[in-house]
């Protein structure tokens, strides 16, 4: 198969979420000696901003993101062993977790595809996340953003304390915070001095690259 | 003179002349009444009001009674409940639940992967989880409260069951991958609800039934009626074949499931302040009562009384005429540590812009 129709046929399988057919189809562009990184960001990444758009269009709803993503991570665990290690320049670096007391995750995992979808590198500290290791992890992988996530109105509070303690540490400058999560408002992201707070995945992604762009 | 601002600064609020039970029943019947209803739900956030935290709320139904007396008593809600808790009837099920102090409790690992549906468990409500403290609790709120307060129990409905038994992610994926196996499930949930439903309404109390997972904001209309509605359905025919009452509440959005609503029977439908009330009233209206929607966070916990007299009078104002009756409530389960001033206030609310005949001058702010 050609190049592109191939690359063509691993995103339309991406999104009819058909994971099967992306494994063959990924096994297949390694067998013809395609470039895995170029299997990834022609073929698997374009198929998953299609979903990200129906998604966005309301065409797709959550069990289609979560299936498309499945097939995708089964597209790239057949790629990644053959990547070749390259250091690419400038990427935006994103510590992302759901604050401790928290273990729904949905939110959370929707972003971190998205933006690594989006060519971010994304350090996901998953859920029930101690508040300093959003820190201690920003600091050591010298990321741009900090993103916190939660869905419990409970849990709300462990994001204003990060935030707290960035200012105590005198680093709050160094990182943009974002948050996200069902009780979470623009009004509450005010209150405890977020930079930033999205509704959904896709327009978190795109106000990262907005802020890092104004950074 | 601005009735809002005088709040707190010498606005007399006028007293209640009817217990809850009077107003609930006389209004159910479309006659007059002192104040529109208002409640106040409880449930584990609130067991703060009593001085326990969340972890001995769940295993105490002396707590949880104490929780409802405490809310019905100070404040004068128009409604006593018990939550089932979201987790409650997956719990009985199988699955584990980590409990915390300070935090609701949460999924730690499902009772079942898709592929082990065949041994979903049919629960017995007198053994399984904490299924048995939760009746007990029932009980004994009927047992103190009955006489002067409509008492319910909650019933999580059966697709938000089914997240908590296999894990959302599971469940949403299943319902694109192997959609026989989420049936079957949904089967087995419905049967289980069955058994606590035929107890509650055995109590006398009506049933409202929290669905969160069935919001649009997860699910798309058409994956609601294939794999949400119809089972809903069966448990809220089975609640009317015994001849309870029951009510539904969905978080976040749910618009676009409102008409299919009005054919399932259900006496009441609470919205999220995502939705709006006066769409509400158009559209479910004609066919039942509808409760809502003060923001639980922005403005019943972060606000200040005065930004609940504010909230409450516009949700007065869009519901108070709807034709099957309006409850004044808040959104959403409050948060805890909700400031019980907020509390009082929006209850109060019911009292100053509520009074019966609604003066519709009132209300515009």
């Amino acid at each position: 198969m050609e190049k592109e129709k191939l690359f063509a046929a691993i995103a339309e399988n991406i999104v009819e979420m058909e994971d099967e057919t992306v494994e063959e189809l990924c096994q297949q562009a390694l067998d013809e000696g395609i470039d895995a990184a170029e299997t990834i960001n022609e073929g698997l990444i374009p198929g998953m901003d299609k979903v990200g758009d129906l998604y966005e269009s309301g065409e797709y709803f959550l069990p289609e993101v979560l299936t498309a993503s499945y097939a995708m991570n089964v597209g790239i665990d057949v790629l990644k062993p053959h990547i070749k290690q390259e250091e690419n320049g400038e990427k935006i670096g994103v510590v992302i977790g759901v604050v401790e007391g928290d273990t729904h995750d949905i939110g959370k995992n929707l972003v971190r595809i998205m933006s690594e979808s989006g060519g971010f590198e994304v350090w996901d500290l998953g859920r029930d996340v101690p508040l300093d290791d959003f820190i201690t992890t920003a600091e050591e992988k010298n990321a741009d953003f900090i993103c916190m996530s939660t869905l419990m109105t409970t849990t709300m509070g462990g994001m204003k304390t990060v935030i707290e303690k960035l200012k105590e540490k005198g680093i709050r400058d160094k990182y943009k915070v974002m948050i996200g999560g069902g009780p979470i408002s623009q009004k509450f992201a005010d209150e405890i001095g977020a930079d930033a707070y999205t509704t959904d995945a896709a327009s978190a992604v795109k106000k990262m690259k907005e802020l890092k762009g104004a950074k | 003179m601005d009735l809002i601002a005088s709040y707190l600064h010498g606005l007399e609020v006028p007293k209640d002349e009817l217990t809850s039970l009077e107003r609930t029943t006389l209004y159910g019947q479309g006659k007059p009444v002192d104040r529109i209803p208002a409640s106040l739900d409880g449930g584990e956030t609130m067991s703060y009001l009593v001085g326990a935290g969340m972890d001995e709320y769940y295993f105490s139904s002396e707590i949880m009674a104490q929780v409802e007396e405490y809310i019905h008593r100070k404040f004068g809600s128009d409604g006593a409940g018990i939550s089932t808790s979201l987790r409650g009837m997956a719990e009985a099920m199988g699955s584990e639940i980590k409990y915390s102090k300070n935090n609701v409790a949460q999924l730690a690992k499902p009772a079942l992967h898709l592929s082990e549906v065949d041994n979903a468990k049919l629960v017995d409500v007198d053994k399984d989880g904490r299924l048995p403290i939760i009746l007990d609790a029932v009980r004994k709120v009927k047992d103190r409260l009955g006489k002067e307060v409509s008492v319910s129990a909650s019933v999580t409905g059966p697709l938000s069951i089914a997240a908590m038994v296999l894990g959302t992610e599971q469940l949403l994926i299943g319902m694109i991958k192997k959609p026989e196996k989420v049936h079957q499930l949904m089967e087995v949930i419905v049967e289980n609800n069955n058994r606590l439903i035929k107890r509650l309404v055995e109590m006398g109390v009506s049933i409202g039934f929290p669905d969160p997972v069935s919001s649009t904001a997860l699910i798309s209309v058409e994956q609601y009626r294939k794999f949400s509605l119809p089972y809903f359905k069966k448990n809220v025919d089975y609640v009317k074949s015994l001849g309870g009452g029951c009510g539904l509440h969905i978080c976040g959005t749910s618009r676009k499931l409102w008409e299919d609503l009005r054919d399932t029977g259900i006496g009441a439908f609470s919205l999220d302040n995502v939705e709006s009330l006066e769409e509400a009233k158009i559209v479910l209206g004609g066919t039942m009562g509808i409760q809502g929607n003060v923001p639980p966070v922005d403005v019943m916990k972060l606000g200040t009384s005065h930004d609940v007299l504010r909230a409450a009078r516009e949700c007065i104002r869009q519901g108070w005429d709807s034709p099957n009756g309006f409850t004044l409530t808040s959104g959403c389960q409050m948060p805890a540590n909700t400031p019980e001033e907020n509390m009082q206030a929006l209850m109060d609310a019911a009292r100053i812009f509520g009074r019966w005949p609604i003066d519709p001058e009132k209300l515009i702010g």
